[in-house]
């Protein structure tokens, strides 16, 4: 329960901020998506993540590939 | 024999050994097209009278003992989100309707140099996002082809072309080439340039390619792969010979992730999966189950933050004045991504860190990871395009994936059988992958629609 409501309270910002930006009739329409949104946004919200993760880059996976190869 | 019934590497070998003219194949395929287009609709430009120029300077060439590369004369298709010079470029949208690129992308490029023909532009949902192309499954016309590279798949499946471009920011080659029966390919993140290809997630997406065998997608593989100074997440790792590669084969060591893939899985999937991994154990291959990181558990998540984010701040500007000339599902995904709070996206793309790294760990042990391609077969009507949650941590993660078929539902629609490789490994990867197919033995004939 305590979930659901947690993903509610980021819908209806999400909602409130559409209908302020674009008009209520648009951030009505926008519904789906922006439940999609509301459910991503609550599951990486609660997601524990190491405190020495820095934001993912391209060159990650480069550098992983080449340890790789010198190996 | 119709020629529009060879695989890539068929065609190929027929043109070099001067057994097939490419006009005669530019023929069948145009006839195939008639024949079809009007059930499936694959296409958004079919560009006849350049392709038919081209292949006749291609005949000439070849009669001469003068080939431009392995794809002289062959006819490819090219999803519409790649600039083509000359050739119109929607990317499925009002909003680019009249936009004619001065300049090929890359790889059309490259497909070019190769001896390929453009021979016309492949529908997709509007701009490679969520809301449907107008194109059909071939195996029945009431089911979506998946998307978002809707068309090539449908096209390829059918034996409209023997190869086409698509692209994957979440599941849209591995999952349409799943729902229409033929290989999907998507090579490691950086490993094919993506220059002028319109973006819908600059850091999520691949280039992808759609092809009726796994040797033909190792010989586009070879054709598009390489360092582009045009692309800033281009890779300058080496490539390797991947069709060579194919000729020692062995049977691999498959990670069969049950995991989330199993749970999640339509019956008839999972008694596919069951029956494959029999087959393949019987036939040699060491089959082990490998276990899922802690990360992927917000990986799905964490992959659509990044993704609606990233296609907001691209459409930002143009959002500003023709929001309504968006699809309703697009124009929601923009305005749902300009609403995502920027600690929100740094901590996918941290999760995302995670992920890479622990994904990274469970490889080494094995060839690839096995799991289904998607959760059912391709679902009917045309409304959505399918689930991709089967293929969006694989390209959350970057590393290269592979489908093949692996047979068919009891109403006849076709399931795959999803690999997924080391990081810049597709060698390894491939060779897998056409071990599979050769020991399944479900054929690479194009489907012909009732």
């Amino acid at each position: 329960v305590a979930e659901e409501v947690e993903k509610s309270e980021i819908l209806m910002r999400l909602l409130r901020v559409a209908a302020e930006r674009w008009g209520k009739t648009i951030a009505d329409e926008m519904l789906e998506m922006l439940e999609i949104a509301a459910d991503a946004i609550w599951r990486v919200e609660k997601s524990r993540v190491g405190s020495g993760e820095e934001p993912a880059q391209p060159e990650m996976i480069f550098r992983l590939a080449n340890r790789n190869l010198e190996q | 024999l119709d020629a529009f019934r060879l695989t890539l590497c068929e065609a190929m070998r027929k043109i070099h050994a001067n057994e097939l003219s490419p006009s005669d194949l530019l023929e069948s395929l145009l006839k195939r097209i008639e024949e079809l287009e009007p059930k499936l609709a694959a296409w958004t430009i079919i560009d006849r009278d350049k392709a038919k120029e081209a292949a006749e300077e291609c005949a000439d060439e070849a009669s001469e003992g003068r080939f431009r590369g392995p794809l002289h004369g062959i006819p490819v298709g090219i999803k519409d989100i790649y600039c083509t010079a000359g050739l119109k470029t929607t990317a499925g949208s009002k909003i680019l309707a009249d936009f004619v690129p001065k300049h090929d992308a890359t790889v059309v490029a490259r497909l070019k140099k190769a001896g390929a023909i453009i021979l016309g532009k492949t529908e997709t949902t509007e701009f490679a996002a969520f809301d449907p192309a107008p194109t059909r499954n071939p195996w029945n016309i009431e089911h979506t082809p998946g998307g978002s590279s809707s068309g090539s798949a449908a096209a390829v499946s059918s034996g409209m072309i023997p190869a086409a471009l698509g692209s994957q920011t979440g599941g849209s080659t591995i999952r349409p080439a799943s729902y229409c029966g033929i290989v999907g390919f998507k090579p490691t993140y950086g490993r094919v340039s993506r220059y002028g290809v319109i973006p819908v997630s600059w850091s999520l997406d691949h280039v992808g390619t759609f092809t009726r065998t796994v040797e033909d997608a190792a010989l586009l593989l070879e054709v598009l792969s390489g360092y582009d100074p045009m692309d800033a997440a281009s890779s300058i790792l080496p490539v390797s010979s991947y069709r060579a590669a194919l000729d020692e084969i062995s049977p691999p060591r498959l990670g069969l992730v049950k995991e989330f893939f199993y749970d999640m899985a339509s019956e008839e999937v999972k008694r596919n999966l069951v029956e494959v991994v029999g087959q393949l154990s019987n036939a040699g291959a060491k089959v082990l189950e490998a276990k899922l990181p802690e990360s992927f558990g917000a990986a799905h998540a964490a992959q659509r933050v990044v993704m609606i984010a990233e296609a907001a701040a691209y459409h930002e500007e143009t959002f500003r004045t023709r929001m309504m000339d968006y699809r309703p599902k697009m124009r929601g995904m923009i305005a749902s991504g300009l609403l995502i709070p920027t600690s929100v996206y740094l901590k996918a793309q941290r999760i995302r860190t995670q992920f890479i790294r622990e994904v990274y760990e469970t490889l080494p042990k094995f060839s690839c990871l096995l799991m289904p391609s998607t959760p059912s077969q391709a679902p009917k009507g045309l409304e959505s395009t399918g689930d991709p949650n089967f293929n969006t941590p694989w390209s959350f993660c970057g590393f290269p994936a592979i489908t093949i078929r692996s047979g068919l539902s009891r109403d006849r629609m076709p399931l795959g059988i999803q690999l997924v490789g080391r990081p810049f490994d597709e060698e390894t990867l491939l060779k897998a992958a056409q071990w599979c197919e050769v020991t399944l033995g479900l054929g690479h004939a194009p489907h012909d629609p009732e």
